[in-house]
């Protein structure tokens, strides 16, 4: 009896536990499977907030001299993305190197 | 009895003769098909190889677009933030020649920004034509390996198939296919690695790329540098 009481007791418990792992798990691996866009996009968003914070105007020259070249250096910045193209000149090599291969294995099989 | 001797070793004789013009003719029957496969093969694949390309150009597209919008509305938000300055600092001007002074630091600055972003501007599109440049070389490359490769297939299967057709041994046959196949391979593995040398003209672009960047900076912090002082000069007390 009293056993039949613990396991009625305990038994709420253990699917609550059971759905929080899978939830915790379910949400681990969602998000370790963002897509490159997303993240990408993320990154982006974080680095445009940066740059978009402005150095308010004071009246003071030195505040205006510092705004200008923080600007010139976040637009060096900005601009220095270009070169991550370069990446994605040989994107096409894994098809290529399979497309090679399609006579492999009649090497041997003829 | 020796009928009951030979006889056995004459048959077995026959039907390994037999079966190797069985084997014979299935090879020269069967190339036909091999080639169907194989030219399959090499279609489904080319066609993977068009979907990448085409994906790449999208993806480069998209994301100079972007780039572009993020660098128009990044300059204007700068340019409205510097206005606010140059108004500040006008407004703390107490002379005429003060007021003079921030007007020629505002001319100063604004010719330093407008040389600046010409030199960038053109940085990035010497850059990009240089990758564009780039993917179509590598793109005739590609398809001149492609196209070559398809070809040789096709020349060696019909060489098989005509020498089946004149009667060359089999077994000559199919060890010149193997070793026509394995030279194929291996050729369009060594020439699918020279397409990689182009990346290795990209890497010094791109250091050349980075020190116009670098120029156009330290040449606008000079010029910055020279209008402070110069409007430093009007504001002693600054």
């Amino acid at each position: 009896m009293i056993k039949f009481i613990m396991n009625q007791k305990i038994k709420p418990i253990i699917i609550i536990t059971v759905l929080a792992i899978l939830i915790i798990g379910f949400a681990v691996f969602y998000k370790g499977a963002e897509s490159p866009t997303t993240q990408e996009n993320k990154e982006i968003a974080k680095e445009a907030t940066k740059e978009n914070i402005l150095p308010p105007a004071t009246g003071n020259i030195n505040d205006a001299i510092n705004a200008i070249i923080d600007g010139a250096t976040k637009e060096q910045d900005l601009t220095a993305e270009e070169f991550t193209d370069k990446t994605l000149l040989d994107i096409d090599s894994q098809t290529i190197n399979e497309f090679g291969q399609s006579a492999s294995n009649y090497e041997n099989g003829i | 009895m020796i009928t009951t001797l030979i006889l056995p070793s004459v048959v077995f004789a026959q039907r390994i003769q037999n079966n190797n013009i069985k084997r014979d003719t299935a090879f020269c029957l069967k190339i036909s098909d091999t080639l169907t496969n194989i030219e399959n093969r090499t279609d489904e694949r080319e066609a993977k190889i068009k979907e990448r390309i085409g994906a790449r150009q999208s993806n480069i597209d998209e994301r100079r677009e972007k780039r572009d919008d993020r660098l128009a509305e990044f300059r204007q938000k700068r340019d409205e933030n510097r206005n606010e300055h140059f108004q500040k600092l006008m407004e703390k001007a107490q002379t005429d020649a003060q007021k003079q002074a921030v007007i020629q630091f505002q001319i100063d600055i604004n010719n330093a920004i407008t040389a600046r972003k010409t030199a960038i501007d053109k940085a990035i599109s010497d850059f990009r034509q240089s990758i564009d440049n780039a993917i179509s070389s590598r793109k005739v490359s590609v398809d001149s390996l492609v196209s070559t490769y398809k070809n040789s297939i096709k020349e060696d299967f019909n060489k098989a198939k005509t020498d089946c057709d004149n009667g060359v041994a089999t077994s000559e046959i199919r060890t010149t296919l193997r070793a026509s196949l394995k030279g194929l391979r291996e050729k369009f593995e060594n020439d699918r690695k020279n397409l990689d040398k182009v990346n290795d003209s990209i890497d010094s672009l791109i250091t050349a790329k980075k020190a116009a960047f670098e120029k156009a900076i330290s040449d606008f912090k000079t010029a910055v540098q020279a209008a402070k002082e110069k409007l430093k000069a009007a504001f002693p007390e600054s």
